[in-house]
């Protein structure tokens, strides 16, 4: 089987993970080596739905020992099988990066017989990758569930980010879905990278200076009020974050300094978002994860397990926890702010940002002129960029609608939710439910919704 | 009286053009700057041409009124060191002029000459002004080409030559390869390449082991000269067809734009530039 065929089939077996950034790194080249990593990532290319296509994304190979019920791979699928040899990805990989298509290897694998012959395989490819061919950009490693803490720790040092899979929100369907795997299989790495990424934070800072932690909101509107240089025109968003940030630099670090992620699957089992959102903030807080994706299921398979073929796939639920999961780590808002136990599903018609504030509108009007940075962030419109844009502008005078607009704020959104020194923008409902009408109506007229519902009658005429 | 004066679309035509309107003490109602010869001048108005930007004279000319500007702009601001502005600032401050006059825009010329005027004449205020119209002009200009800058990052792609080296084409919509050459030598410091852009007529050349490239402007026949000349490697196309198989087997039924109304493609890679990305071809 040539390398062209192989790439097809590993290709499409890869694609259901959805881990999909280069960033978190910042790596210069170096001489004698190929490449380089930066922190920001790059997107070289886009798939007809959207995703970003950064890396070269791979099985190493896709002939799986393992029968979980979710997934394309498994043991008793009847799919075509194929396998890279551990040089032929690596020469593969740095081909396409010098031709601009990728930033780096993103290297998972089916189980091999064991989580630790199918690591050895993964690590002797990446081992030739930095060390044989000198690659110095970006990877992304998949660590197995029951892989041995020594070999975690080897395939740590050749990667910037590693990734366990949840893929299941909750243990009884990691029980029900997958048999070769326990809750400890997975939670164990994802201890061990946590605990190792944190002993090397603690050597690598100079003994008697503090951790410093990412300044809490308060901390950083006094830093803007302070400030006296304008705004760059290209932020960075991912410095915005509100979570904590470690003093030592990622290019300091030997071990994963990009971090480690996890996928959870939607829609396959019962859990609502409420518990996959207090999931999710107890993954960041205690594995101190860079990010957890979300990947609505594509339900191909007959399993009595899992939902029918026929089943839609849950994209706009998946969107919305993508919005809600962005919420927790740029706004400061907490899972049950999102989705509480009474309510636990977040609304499909408008995004949990407006849905919240639509349920607290006795936190708005919020003055534009003089809110703090926090209160700004929670008005519908108004982002991290440009919340800290407002905060710059009105140290030089008031901001009336018209400012706001050449901030560049959404005030479609947001002029419902402030007031401009005082004045509220006459031409805006303040009921809560007739602002809600109105964005629905909105949301109800895009391109996106008219399908769906032209779909939809086509289903029901047959 | 009233004066239309052509100047050459770029940095340093621009700031020389500034840098005469002061040297003949024009009023700044009574002149306004534009790159396009044919552009129509208005009742009234002269025509006057600015001398080319490649005479020493010009170039000394633009350079001063560029420190000038920059040092309005910059007086009393707390983040520079021994006369120096840190880097992440680059976009916020006078390097936003940079990339304003790198865009193609016709209107580019008279909104860095608005945007120069008022910086002689508000200083370091004008720092906290982002919502005056002409700051925001020149905003909206210098963020229209860091836009295309990383587009360039982004979609730029290169094919190996019977030699050995790399070499892409490549044609955004404003002057990006002199802000993006460094980080093509940074990615590729041990391969020789070419990056041609036809469209501005400029050409960055790398050898082995640089940190940085060299740029060159070019003219037409030279740029088609380049592009006739090229002999790919054997297996070249064997690469790109492996990444078209690549990019093909990524797709996913029932997330597609027969189930969105739209393909989100098209946001985020503007179709201008579908033609040079090999994963899009038929």
């Amino acid at each position: 089987m040539d390398t062209l065929t192989k790439l097809g089939i590993l290709a499409d077996a890869a694609k259901y993970d959805a881990a999909c950034t280069s960033s978190g790194v910042e790596r210069p080249s170096a001489m004698g080596k190929v490449g380089n990593a930066k922190a920001a990532g790059c997107c070289h290319a886009f798939t007809p739905d959207g995703r970003c296509v950064t890396l070269l994304k791979v099985l190493l190979s896709n002939a799986c020992s393992y029968d979980c019920a979710y997934c394309v791979n498994r043991s008793s699928a009847s799919c075509e099988r194929a396998s890279f040899g551990a040089r032929e990805l690596a020469e593969l990989t740095v081909e396409f990066y010098k031709r601009n298509y990728i930033e780096g290897l993103f290297l998972s694998c089916g189980v091999l017989g064991t989580p630790d012959h199918t690591c050895e395989r993964m690590i002797e490819c990446l081992r030739i990758l930095r060390e044989e061919l000198r690659f110095n950009g970006y990877i992304h490693a998949k660590v197995i569930p029951g892989t041995s803490p020594d070999l975690v720790d080897a395939i740590g040092r050749l990667a910037d980010r590693l990734s366990v899979n949840l893929e299941l929100p909750s243990a009884a369907s990691l029980t029900q879905m997958c048999p070769n795997k326990t809750r400890e299989d997975v939670t164990r790495p994802m201890a061990q990278i946590h605990s190792t990424r944190a002993e090397e934070e603690r050597q690598l800072v100079p003994r008697g200076a503090k951790r410093q932690s990412l300044p809490p909101l308060s901390l950083a509107q006094s830093r803007l009020s302070k400030g006296d240089a304008p705004a760059a025109l290209y932020t960075n968003a991912n410095r915005l974050t509100t979570r904590k940030r470690s003093k030592v630099a990622a290019n300091r670090r030997s071990f994963a300094p990009a971090g480690q992620s996890t996928q959870l699957i939607i829609g396959a089992t019962p859990e609502d978002d409420n518990h996959i959102l207090q999931l999710s903030s107890a993954l960041y807080e205690h594995y101190d994860l860079k990010r957890v994706f979300f990947s609505a299921y594509m339900p191909m398979l007959q399993d009595d397990r899992l939902p029918d073929p026929g089943t839609p796939v849950p994209l706009r639920r998946e969107h919305r926890l993508y919005q809600a999961d962005w919420l927790m780590r740029y706004y400061a808002f907490t899972a049950d702010e999102l989705a509480t136990p009474a309510e636990p599903w977040l609304d499909l018609d408008v995004d949990p940002k407006l849905g919240w504030a639509l349920k607290n509108m006795d936190r708005f009007p919020v003055e534009v002129n003089d809110a703090p940075l926090d209160l700004l962030l929670r008005v519908p419109g108004i982002g991290p960029v440009g919340a800290r844009r407002i905060v710059s502008a009105r140290r030089s005078g008031i901001l009336t609608l018209d400012d706001l607009k050449r901030l560049r704020i959404t005030l479609k959104r947001a002029r419902h939710f402030v007031t401009c020194n005082g004045k509220h923008d006459a031409s805006c409902p303040k009921d809560p439910e007739v602002i809600r009408k109105r964005v629905m109506e909105d949301a109800a007229a895009s391109a996106y919704n008219r399908t769906r519902r032209t779909i939809s009658q086509q289903l029901t005429l047959f | 009286m009233a004066t239309l004066l052509v100047c050459h679309h770029s940095l340093e035509g621009v700031m020389c053009g500034i840098g005469l309107t002061y040297l003949a003490h024009m009023s700044q109602d009574a002149v306004r700057l534009c790159s396009d010869p044919s552009t129509q001048p208005m009742l009234g108005e002269r025509t006057v041409l600015c001398p080319s930007p490649q005479s020493d004279e010009a170039i000394t000319l633009a350079q001063r009124v560029y420190k000038g500007v920059a040092t309005s702009i910059s007086t009393g601001c707390s983040r520079i060191r021994n006369g120096s502005c840190p880097r992440n600032c680059d976009s916020a401050c006078i390097g936003k002029i940079r990339y304003a006059c790198a865009a193609d825009d016709r209107r580019m010329p008279e909104v860095v000459h608005r945007f120069a005027c008022l910086a002689f004449s508000r200083g370091p205020s004008i720092r906290n002004m982002p919502t005056n119209p002409h700051v925001i002009a020149l905003d909206e200009l210098a963020r229209h080409t860091l836009n295309e800058c990383e587009r360039t990052r982004q979609f730029m792609r290169f094919r190996k030559l019977c030699n050995g080296d790399y070499m892409s084409v490549f044609e955004p919509a404003a002057n990006t390869l002199p802000f993006v050459a460094h980080h093509f030598a940074e990615r590729m410091r041990q391969n020789r390449f070419c990056m041609v852009d036809p469209a501005h007529n400029v050409v960055a050349v790398h050898k082995s082991g640089s940190r940085s490239c060299s740029l060159a402007y070019v003219d037409t026949q030279l740029i088609h000269t380049l592009l006739d000349e090229r002999v790919y490697s054997d297996d070249d196309a064997y690469v790109q067809a492996m990444w078209k198989h690549f990019y093909d087997s990524l797709a996913l039924s029932g997330r597609d734009a027969s189930q969105r109304g739209y393909d989100l493609r098209a946001h985020w890679i503007p179709k201008r530039l579908w033609a040079n990305l090999p994963e899009l071809q038929d």
